[in-house]
């Protein structure tokens, strides 16, 4: 075989190959994973303290303080991540749709400033009412300390009272109602520290 | 030389001082009526952008320049989530921050929530039923019910009729269901059709303890036999009614009785007749509901029977009378 026919016929095959990869990767079509099988890394990262009372009349069986602790604690990763953000969407397993679609109606898109950031530090969860089929939990979330770091090195931490609608729909407890009955700021100061850092980022000092 | 380095440091001078002055809030007040009301702000600055942080999200405002400053307005006709917010205002990399308190506009139309638990009651355990109410606006906040409480609980002794409810008349999903109980007890009839030769047997009206006709689908085992056999046939119930029919064999007397679950009827003999249509017996159970029958007795159309085995069950059995 001469050496032309060599490279005409490596040629061929080449172009069959990169034919083929091509075919391959256009028909690999991106399917969305169920929501069982999706990592909520917000809700994964998040931590917080949550002591729960029990001031129902019908009272929850531990497995289902259990979980109604895991998933308050996973509602508030997402109301703090769309509080800094305004993605609505990441936390959607915690909202009901009401609660969505109020959310809706203020939504353009997730900020491109993120001027504010706010964790929550400790709850105490009151649990005013409890259905029997375990569906249905209004509580007053008392003495709840927030803290709001604030892009120009601020920090201030806030205690908050809270009273709150949880359904259980679709194998987690989502928000569907909230008031704000107070919050007073019970300690505010500058961090030197993240001011210090932001001043050596600014003039690259090493 | 030295000129150059005066004018060096005269540049680096005026860059460092190129800081944003804090605008001063003008109309300053503690409530923000969301998206009514116009902050202003009197500012040298230019290029303001506004983002406005309710307690659950924030939302990005418009700005409009003023004669000695500018406003910042909401273009959007919404609600929010009333209580404490941020607003941020922002200027190249400069934010500054006001507190105010947000509220909605009054117009938002409350309305009362009341979740009811079962939703599907069954009057063979409990007729109670637990209400939780609440009060919310448009925009999911939470209001108070009654005095200063938002949330107010309270049981009902529902009515055991079988029937599809409402808490909320104009609410479908405030809906919640009583479904019947149980058979209470089972009264038989029989009537043998000489043209076929085969017994008709009839169980029904079938009712639970509070009167309402049991669900549709329930079983009815008919057990009947004839000194040497015993034979099953099993029915389901429609319209509070279950049928069976049995075919005599050799004028043979059969003795049978009804049962689903724990309840079993009395015991009736059927025995072959020549008449025609003959109204053998009737259990005397229930004899006032045998006045107005939902369904004729005789000569009555008899549905399929789920199965018809007619399978022995034992070659020997004594029947109670």
């Amino acid at each position: 075989m001469s050496n032309m026919n060599r490279i005409f016929y490596g040629m061929v095959a080449m172009l069959l190959i990169v034919f083929a990869v091509l075919q391959i990767k256009e028909r690999q079509v991106s399917q969305e994973v169920p929501i069982f099988l999706k990592t909520d890394e917000i809700a994964d990262a998040h931590k917080t303290k949550i002591g729960i009372h029990l001031q129902s009349k019908y009272k929850p069986d531990s497995f289902q303080l259990d979980v109604l602790k895991s998933d308050y604690s996973n509602i508030w990763a997402h109301l703090n991540y769309v509080y800094e953000t305004n993605d609505i969407t990441a936390g959607k397993e915690y909202y009901t749709e009401a609660w969505m679609r109020q959310m809706s109606t203020n939504y353009d898109g997730k900020l491109k400033i993120n001027a504010i950031k706010r964790q929550d530090i400790k709850h105490n969860l009151y649990i005013q009412n409890w259905s029997t089929d375990g569906l249905v939990c209004t509580a007053i979330d008392s003495n709840l300390e927030l803290k709001y770091i604030y892009s120009d090195s601020l920090v201030k931490v806030t205690e908050a009272n809270l009273a709150l609608v949880l359904l259980f729909q679709g194998d987690h407890w989502r928000i569907d109602a909230l008031r704000v009955l107070n919050e007073s700021a019970i300690l505010s100061y500058r961090n030197e520290k993240y001011k210090k850092s932001l001043f050596e980022k600014i003039f690259d000092i090493q | 030389m030295r000129l150059l380095g005066i004018l060096v440091w005269f540049l680096f001078f005026i860059s460092c001082n190129n800081s944003v002055e804090k605008p001063i809030w003008v109309n300053e007040c503690s409530n923000f009526v969301f998206p009514k009301d116009t902050f202003h702000f009197q500012s040298n600055s230019k290029d303001w952008s506004a983002i406005l942080y309710s307690f659950t999200q924030p939302v990005e405002l418009s700005i409009e320049p003023e004669r000695k400053g500018f406003r910042v307005i909401v273009d959007r006709n919404s609600g929010i989530v009333e209580g404490p917010a941020h607003l941020c205002l922002t200027s190249g990399k400069t934010n500054f921050f006001f507190t105010v308190n947000l509220l909605n506009t009054g117009d938002s139309l409350s309305q009362m929530v009341d979740y009811r638990s079962p939703k599907t009651v069954n009057p063979d355990s409990n007729i109670q039923h637990q209400s939780i109410i609440h009060k919310v606006d448009r925009f999911q906040n939470l209001e108070t019910v009654i005095d200063a409480n938002f949330f107010f609980e309270r049981e009902y002794i529902l009515s055991p009729v079988v029937k599809t409810y409402r808490a909320i008349e104009d609410k479908p999903l405030t809906a919640y269901y009583m479904q019947a109980g149980s058979c209470a007890k089972i009264p038989i009839s029989s009537s043998f059709d000489a043209d076929k030769g085969r017994f008709n047997i009839s169980a029904g009206i079938l009712k639970d303890k509070y009167g309402n006709n049991i669900a549709d689908g329930s079983l009815i085992r008919f057990i009947y036999a004839n000194g040497k056999n015993i034979y099953r046939q099993e029915s389901l119930v429609k319209n509070g009614f279950a049928y069976a029919q049995i075919p005599s064999k050799n004028q043979e007397i059969y003795k049978l009785y009804a049962e689903t679950n724990n309840v079993k009827s009395g015991v009736i003999e059927l025995k072959y007749s020549t008449k025609e249509t003959v109204k053998i017996k009737n259990i005397i159970e229930v004899k006032e509901e045998r006045k107005k029958p939902e369904k004729p007795l005789i000569k009555t159309e008899l549905p399929k029977t789920t199965s018809t085995p007619a399978k022995v069950l034992s070659k020997t059995m004594e029947i109670d009378e």
